[in-house]
Formats: C-alpha cells, sequence, structure tokens
C-alpha cells in the first residue's frame, strides 16, 4: 500500500529581521496521511490562530460536515480572542475579520484527496512526466483576489457542499509521485516558470530550511519571488 | 498573503528597490515605482492637510457644516488605518501620519494631546493617543440574514475648527520641509501621500511652486504625490480625476488641478474599482465634490497610501 513520506516540510517568514510572525502554518502526519499549509492573510486580527485552528480541523478531520467544522471553528476563534479584554484598535480589527487559505491533502489507498481553499497550490508530478497542478494552472490567478475561510460567517457563505467539492480534486498515486504543497509566493514562482521540470527541481531539493531560506531570500533580492511568508511541504509516496 | 488581495487590487505587490542614490537626487516620473512593501522597517507617510478657515462653517450636503464633515472623513480614514496595521499583537508601525489644519493666518499640527506635540507621529501614537474614544451602536448582519446591535468603540482625533483666512502657501511650506526630511530619512520605503482638502482660495500667495516642489521630492520608490479635493456646497457635479485643466470651470480649480499629482499608471485601479473613468493623465484632483466624493477621495488617497 501506498504511504506518502515527508521529504521536506518548512517556512520562511516574509520578514524575520522585523520579528514579524509567520502567518503561514503547516501540518503534518504520516500516521493518518494528512498534510496541509493554511496562509493566513495579513492586515487582519491573528491570522495565524485562525489558520492553525483550521489545519487543526483538517489534520483531525472526523468526517463531520464542513460547515458545521467552519461553524465551531468561528466560535472556538471568538473563545480564544476574548473580544471583552481587546482594546479599541483590537476589536475594530477582530471586527473586520480574519482569513486563511486552506490546502489540505491525505492519502486513502492510492488516491490523493485534497481541497483547496484560496491561493495556496499544489502540484503533483509522476514518474512519468506528466505533472498537475491545481487549484491554479497559471500566475495570473494568483493576481485574482482569493476566496478565503473567514471568521465572518457571512463571508464564508460562499462555501457551500457543492462549491466545496469544486475546489476538491482526487489524484491516483503510483510508487514514487512527488507532492508539494507551497503558499501563494512559492505557487506563483513555479508557475510563472510553468511548473517545468528545473523549477520543481528546485523545491524538490530543499532537505533544510536553511536551503528553503537561502532560496526565498535570493529569490525576493533578485525581484523573482514576493515578500511574503513561504511555506513548503514536500510528499513522496513509496 | 495580504488583505489587499481581499479587498482590493493589489497592482503593487513587489520587492523593495534596493537603489543606494539619496533619496532627493532621484526624480522618478509618475507611472515608475511605487511598488515598495511597505513593514516596520520601511514604512510610508500619509499627511492630510486641512483647511479650517471661516468658510468650512457653512452647510455641506444639507446636514453637517464642511468642517465637520471634513474632520469626520479624515477620522474614520485614520480609524481604518489603525484597524489594518492592528493584529494581536497590537498596532505596527506602518505609518507615519500628520493632520495639518491651516485657518486664521497660520498652519499648525491640527491634532491635540500628545499627537499636537509632533507633526509627524506612528501610526502607533494615534492608536495609543486619540482625543476620546466615543461608544457607539452599530447594526449588522447577524449572518443569517437578521440584524443584530454591536457595541463599538470609535475614536476621534481631529476635532472641526473654523475661523479666519486660507493660508495654503503656509500650509504647502510645512508640508515641503515635513516631506523633504521624511524622504531624505526613509530612501527605501513608498513615497509620501499627501491629502488636502480646501473649499476656497489661498489668501497668502499662489501656493503652486510650492507644490510643484513637493511632487518633486521622492523616495527611489517615486515622487511625493499630491491629492487636492475642493469640496463645494452648491449643486454643481464633481469633476473627479480629470485629465484637462480646461475641464475645471473656475480660476482656483484651475490652480489646485495643476498642484495635483498625475496618477501613476500603478494606482489608477484603486480609482476605477471606486467607478472612476481614470486614464493616462488623470490627475488625482477632484473639485465641487459633495460627500460622497469626499469620502472616496481620501478612501482613495489612504489606500493609495496602504498598497503594496
Amino acid at each position: 500500500m501506498l504511504k506518502l513520506r515527508i521529504e521536506f516540510a518548512g517556512s520562511v517568514a516574509k520578514d524575520p529581521a522585523a520579528g514579524v510572525a509567520n502567518e503561514d502554518v503547516y501540518l503534518v502526519d504520516e500516521t493518518r496521511q494528512r498534510f496541509c499549509v493554511a496562509d493566513g492573510a495579513g492586515e487582519s486580527y491573528s491570522p495565524a490562530l485562525w489558520a492553525k485552528m483550521l489545519s487543526e480541523r483538517w489534520i483531525n478531520y472526523d468526517g463531520e460536515r464542513a460547515s458545521e467544522q467552519l461553524t465551531e471553528s468561528v466560535a472556538e476563534f471568538t473563545r480564544q480572542c476574548n473580544p471583552e479584554s481587546l482594546s479599541w484598535s483590537q476589536i475594530a480589527s477582530f471586527n473586520r475579520g480574519t482569513f486563511t487559505t486552506l490546502l489540505g491533502v491525505r492519502l486513502r489507498g492510492d488516491f490523493l484527496h485534497s481541497v483547496a481553499i484560496g491561493d495556496s497550490l499544489l502540484a503533483i508530478s509522476q514518474p512519468c512526466g506528466e505533472v498537475k497542478v491545481f487549484p491554479y494552472d497559471d500566475a495570473e490567478s494568483f493576481d485574482a483576489c482569493p476566496e478565503l475561510l473567514s471568521t465572518m460567517p457571512d463571508a464564508n457563505r460562499i462555501f457551500t457542499r457543492k462549491s466545496i467539492g469544486r475546489r476538491s480534486r482526487r489524484w491516483k498515486l503510483v510508487r514514487g509521485s512527488r507532492v508539494i504543497l507551497m503558499t501563494d509566493a512559492i505557487g506563483r514562482w513555479l508557475l510563472e516558470r510553468r511548473a517545468n521540470s528545473e523549477a520543481r527541481d528546485t523545491l524538490q531539493g530543499f532537505r533544510k530550511e536553511s536551503e528553503l531560506t537561502e532560496f526565498v531570500l535570493q529569490g525576493r533580492s533578485k525581484g523573482e519571488l514576493r515578500t511574503d511568508d513561504c511555506t513548503l511541504i514536500h510528499l513522496i509516496a513509496d | 498573503m495580504d488583505m489587499n488581495n481581499i479587498n482590493d487590487a493589489d497592482p503593487f505587490a513587489g520587492i523593495l528597490d534596493e537603489i543606494s542614490t539619496p533619496a532627493s537626487a532621484v526624480a522618478l516620473k509618475a507611472g515608475g515605482g511605487y511598488s515598495a512593501t511597505i513593514n516596520r522597517s520601511n514604512p510610508s507617510c500619509l499627511i492630510f492637510v486641512v483647511d479650517q478657515s471661516s468658510s468650512m462653517d457653512e452647510s455641506f450636503s444639507g446636514a453637517k457644516m464642511k468642517g465637520e464633515a471634513v474632520a469626520d472623513t479624515v477620522n474614520k480614514a485614520i480609524y481604518s488605518l489603525v484597524t489594518r496595521c492592528t493584529s494581536a499583537d497590537g498596532c505596527r508601525a506602518y505609518f507615519d501620519i500628520g493632520v495639518i489644519g491651516y485657518g486664521g493666518d497660520a498652519a499648525t499640527n491640527a491634532l491635540a494631546g500628545p499627537l499636537g506635540t509632533v507633526q509627524l507621529q506612528s501610526i502607533t501614537e494615534f492608536e495609543r493617543h486619540p482625543l476620546r474614544v466615543e461608544d457607539r451602536t452599530l447594526k449588522i448582519s447577524d449572518g443569517a440574514g437578521g440584524i443584530v446591535e454591536t457595541k463599538t468603540k470609535v475614536p476621534v482625533w481631529l476635532e472641526p475648527r473654523m475661523s479666519g483666512g486660507t493660508p495654503m502657501c503656509a500650509a504647502m511650506r510645512k508640508v515641503r520641509d515635513l516631506v523633504a526630511d521624511w524622504c531624505n530619512n526613509h530612501p527605501k520605503s513608498y513615497p509620501p501621500t499627501i491629502i488636502h482638502i480646501t473649499d476656497g482660495q489661498s489668501t497668502d500667495g499662489n501656493p503652486e511652486g510650492l507644490a510643484n516642489e513637493i511632487r518633486e521630492l521622492c523616495t527611489n520608490d517615486g515622487n511625493a504625490l499630491i491629492f487636492n479635493l475642493h469640496i463645494d456646497s452648491g449643486g454643481a457635479s464633481p469633476i473627479m480625476f480629470p485629465t484637462e485643466v480646461a475641464s475645471v470651470p473656475d480660476k482656483h480649480g484651475r490652480m489646485l488641478f495643476r498642484m495635483s499629482s498625475v496618477i501613476p499608471e500603478r494606482l489608477r485601479p484603486i480609482a476605477q474599482e471606486r467607478g472612476y473613468g481614470v486614464e493616462l493623465g488623470s490627475r488625482f484632483f477632484g473639485f465641487n465634490g459633495d460627500l460622497v466624493s469626499l469620502v472616496q477621495f481620501i478612501q482613495i488617497g489612504s489606500v493609495a497610501a496602504q498598497m503594496r
């Protein structure tokens, strides 16, 4: 039976020198064969907390309906933020809502099940050379406003069972298939290179977080990578 | 990912320009630059310049006095900016902000309390020192088709003030000196944005030369941007973001048009998304603006300053 093994998982903050928190989150669970990245939207209240809560929901998903999971998460987020204790500006920020992407995958049998909400990108390369990317297939798509999971109930109305279905895909994996989950800055970089073999080899070559950091810093200085939190998980099917 | 991808177009996503030339030695043409990332290491600068002459004591759009409407709108813009800069770890120092008022025979810091001591201060100081925070009740959607009332806190920084003449040159001189200083100290930053609101004509000379000097000031990322809005209590239709001076019927309006920056290509989508037909050569200028124009103009100006 196939199993996904973690080749690499790491993240680089957008402005580590300024001490700004990384608002990307990634979680991996090889035992349950569940993996995800979530990109909390900056300029909102506690985006990393929201991204982490939804990532944990994905990793611990027990079959409950997605809409109920989301409602429970919003309630939990509100409880943890405790709006009563916040300053006027924090309340105002909290009331604007907090947003995140969520890209989750899980392996069941030989099939990789994925859900992609927002602009985090999944790339699958098969040993035969075939490459699939999801949910975008060109770099220009990153210019559009992504639909994100929000702490504002109104903003989540777009996520019906049907629309979640449109954001889900199933892929047949074989031994040697490689699966890469990445947040948008790296995703855009990859699609600007049409996910060619050289670009994929670069992303598949990281073994230590310092290597991802060097790639990100060099990409930024060359103007090839936008300044943003950058997160990548590389999995291989054994 | 940043919030600009959610609420606004994000034509400014980019990498910091590492040009090391002194800021004052670089003269970029409008249309280039305007792509620097705004962060705590490289904040941007937003200056409101508010006419506080006696003519601002006229009714505006039927309800408030002009001076009250302008103060309200500036307060809302600062509130919005503070909110966008605030997360669980507090307010982040992404902006330096100033509010200059001119009336009587002088241009002064229009703020009071700790914010009245230094003309340009970090947004974190604005978060800490509003004049007061009022409790208000808002009606909002409950997400299930109903309406619920929620209590919110609304800070006030700028109080309306309306008296005397219109010393616009004194105000522009103050802006020039502030912006020159700021640009020299922040060469890598997104350039300063100046939002000027007036209903009248200068009583201390022609400020055009000073405005030209301000527009020439720059960081490595672009020239300072001046927005000028002429507000009016009459019924004439507003003219927003015109390209031709001839379309402005009044000589004082034409002067404000000439004082205004051409909208850089990267910033045009901000006005276009709000339904304004801006094109090549359109200026950050509004004439005979009503309350709606005032609100939108200040929104566009402050969003332009936030874009990255």
